[in-house]
């Protein structure tokens, strides 16, 4: 770990800066109205096994989340966080696996309303109370992001600041938002020496527009543009993401008891930088990252004001990049699709309870995360439990 | 909003319930409501008062108290048994009646619109005293009454009237007797009463009306959660989750497609049936 450097002197900078903020909106927001508390709470389960020929072989993660969240009209705060394990059993090597707490999120907002238009100022501060360090044996409980919810438990201190505006005009609205991600130093592995990372901030800009057609149907479209800083492993610039772009749309149909969205998706990932023979950071030759593409559909019948039950699609595709396929930096993309149903069992207006389960298939193409591809199947189940009061 | 006429009386009668909700009904004391939510200019007229005073939120309304609001102005009461009522701009109500059992749960609330717009949620738990005959929910003025059970509804009385209903079931008729027949509208349907005709046919409530009705000034909920309301939350919702939400490692969700995009630079390693009479002369 580094000493007392102007770059710990700055991050504590911001870390005094930012309970700063969160105290200045406490104070001076002057609630005129209701407090609502919501806790919540529940269990998430992602189960898969891999094709034998990957080597692979099998993997779980288990969550229990916990949130806390206090609104008023104007303004509010939370904190959220979980406790869980993550394990995975390769073919040809001991378990890998880590248990503990993840990082905590406090978040803070406030709004207004001026003119009809709504202003939101947002800030999340991800405090670094999740298991970081790893042995290096168990590294590979750092699962791929398909698989698992959440790859790592804990990372750096990070803080998030964001502001956003949307207005409606009746039949249509137009909001957008922009947010700035200081992301926070953290020690990936407990028996290397040194090799502490630091991973790029993020500056992300998003606009967004929603439109009525008919009296049933709504198309919300968004684009975000995100522009990544440079990552550093002790102390020195190893890597600079590409910038990505993200554009989106979601058509709602809600004539009610009968409700549906369709959601398409996006992502273009500009070439990243990295460190060139002459141990500089420069632009690769080609880009690691094919374009991904997301979709998702979702059905759902309100049987009464108890339950409401769903079904839901998910499909992800991501190309193969531009490298040869001899480059160690060769990625043959993947495709994933996921479909369970869920339901909702609305107790009361204070308690409410969430079960969802989808079995997913994930195709795999030769990369470095799975160098010899993979087929795998698996599960991912969520049941949560929301009180308010 | 539509643009509403005087002279809509709203009386709600609240049966009490067997099971109670218990954080708001600890809070209320027998024979009162309590104010959650009071967005300026909204004042309070007690009984046999002259004039107004600023409505605070923690106040405690009882029979013959009055709360009018202005332009942007907005209140949300609470009853005993969690029951919801939600003043927008420009109305005027008055409590006309807060009757508690033996055990300080309401009985019977009524509530007089005089002018303005008014939303009610009926808390489930009501339904069990109800279907006993030992509670009703219902609402009524000189020109239309509506009797409730579960439900969340809102009125608007224009030049005509409509009765707009969020959930559960709402019956809907004519106060003339010599207008036969009644309307039953379910989740997210509305109807229309004109003076002296039959109700018509129920309607999808278009989004772009149910937007304005659930605007902030008019009559979404802001004091508790409750669904469905200002639906320019969804769009803003889109912006949080792209901005907020998919950034911080506490957020996580669920694995899929429209979920969290994940960090690509981690280190490079490996109902009951309700029944609302809905009445226009």
């Amino acid at each position: 770990m580094t000493g007392w450097t102007p770059g710990v002197r700055a991050r504590c900078g911001r870390l005094a800066a930012a309970f700063l903020l969160t105290a200045a909106v406490s104070l001076a927001a002057a609630p005129a109205a209701a407090d609502q508390w919501t806790v919540s709470s529940g269990l998430h389960l992602d189960a898969w096994s891999a094709d034998d020929s990957s080597g692979q072989g099998t993997g779980y993660e288990l969550l229990v989340p916990v949130g806390i969240f206090f609104d008023t009209p104007i303004w509010g705060l939370s904190a959220r966080g979980s406790f869980g394990t993550s394990q995975h059993d390769l073919d040809a090597a001991a378990s890998a696996s880590m248990t503990g707490f993840t990082d905590t999120t406090v978040s803070g907002y406030y709004r207004w309303r001026v003119s009809g238009t709504e202003i939101r100022f947002g800030l999340d501060l991800d405090l670094p109370s999740g298991v970081s360090s790893l042995k290096t044996r168990d590294l590979p409980a750092v699962q791929d992001e398909d698989l698992v919810a959440l790859q790592r438990f804990g990372e750096g201190f990070d803080v998030n600041p964001t502001v956003l505006v949307y207005r409606s005009f009746g039949g249509w609205g137009l909001g957008g938002g922009v947010g700035y991600l200081w992301t926070g130093e953290y020690d990936p592995t407990e028996d290397i020496a040194g090799d502490d990372f630091d991973p790029g901030d993020e500056l992300t800009v998003s606009v967004l527009g929603d439109v009525f057609l008919g009296d049933v149907w709504r198309l919300i479209g968004r684009v975000a543009y995100t522009h990544f800083s440079t990552d550093e492993r002790a102390g020195f610039e190893v890597f600079r993401e590409g910038d990505e772009l993200d554009v989106g749309a979601t058509l709602e149909w809600r004539p009610e008891p009968w409700w549906a969205l369709v959601t398409v998706r996006d992502i273009y990932r500009f070439e990243a930088e990295r460190l060139n023979a002459a141990g500089r950071l420069d632009e690769e030759s080609r880009n690691s990252h094919g374009n991904e593409i997301r979709g998702a559909l979702a059905v759902g019948y309100i049987i009464d004001d108890a339950w409401t039950v769903r079904g839901v699609l998910d499909a992800r595709y991501v190309a193969a990049n531009d490298y040869a396929t001899a480059d160690p930096l060769y990625d043959g993309g993947r495709f994933k699709v996921a479909v369970g149903p869920g339901v909702t069992w609305t107790l009361s207006r204070t308690f409410a309870l969430d079960a969802g389960v989808r079995w997913f298939y994930l195709d795999a193409e030769r990369s470095p995360v799975f160098p010899s591809g993979a087929t795998i199947n698996g599960v991912h189940a969520d049941l949560r439990v929301t009180y308010r009061f | 909003m539509r643009k509403v006429t005087r002279g809509l009386t709203l009386a709600v009668a609240v049966g009490a319930a067997l099971l109670t909700s218990a954080a708001r009904a600890d809070a209320q004391a027998a024979g009162t409501a309590e104010v959650i939510l009071a967005r300026a200019p909204v004042e309070r007229m007690g009984r046999g008062q002259a004039a107004a005073q600023p409505l605070q939120k923690g106040a405690r309304l009882a029979e013959g108290d009055r709360v009018r609001t202005g332009k942007g102005g907005a209140a949300e009461i609470v009853l005993g048994d969690g029951s919801l009522v939600r003043i927008g701009e420009l109305s005027d109500l008055e409590i006309d009646k807060l009757d508690v059992d033996a055990v300080n749960q309401p009985v019977t609330s009524r509530f007089n619109l005089a002018v303005g717009q008014a939303r009610a949620w009926v808390a489930r738990q009501v339904v069990a005293r109800v279907g006993t005959g030992t509670g009703r929910f219902a609402v009524q003025s000189p020109t239309a009454v509506a009797a409730v059970r579960q439900t969340d509804f809102a009125l608007v009385h224009g030049d005509v009237s409509r009765v707009y209903t969020f959930a559960g079931v709402v019956e809907t008729r004519n106060t003339l007797a010599a207008v036969p027949g009644f309307v039953v509208c379910g989740r997210n349907r509305y109807t229309e009463v004109e003076p002296g005709k039959q109700p018509r046919d129920c309607q999808v409530i278009p989004l772009r009306e149910k937007r304005k009705l659930l605007a902030p000034d008019a009559l979404a909920v802001e004091g508790v959660f409750l669904d469905p309301n200002n639906l320019d939350n969804v769009a803003l919702g889109g912006l949080i989750q792209q901005l907020s939400s998919e950034k911080m490692t506490g957020t996580w969700s669920s694995v899929g497609p429209g979920g969290s995009t994940g960090r690509p630079d981690a280190p490079p390693q490996s109902a009951g049936t309700t029944n609302v009479d809905v009445i226009v002369k």
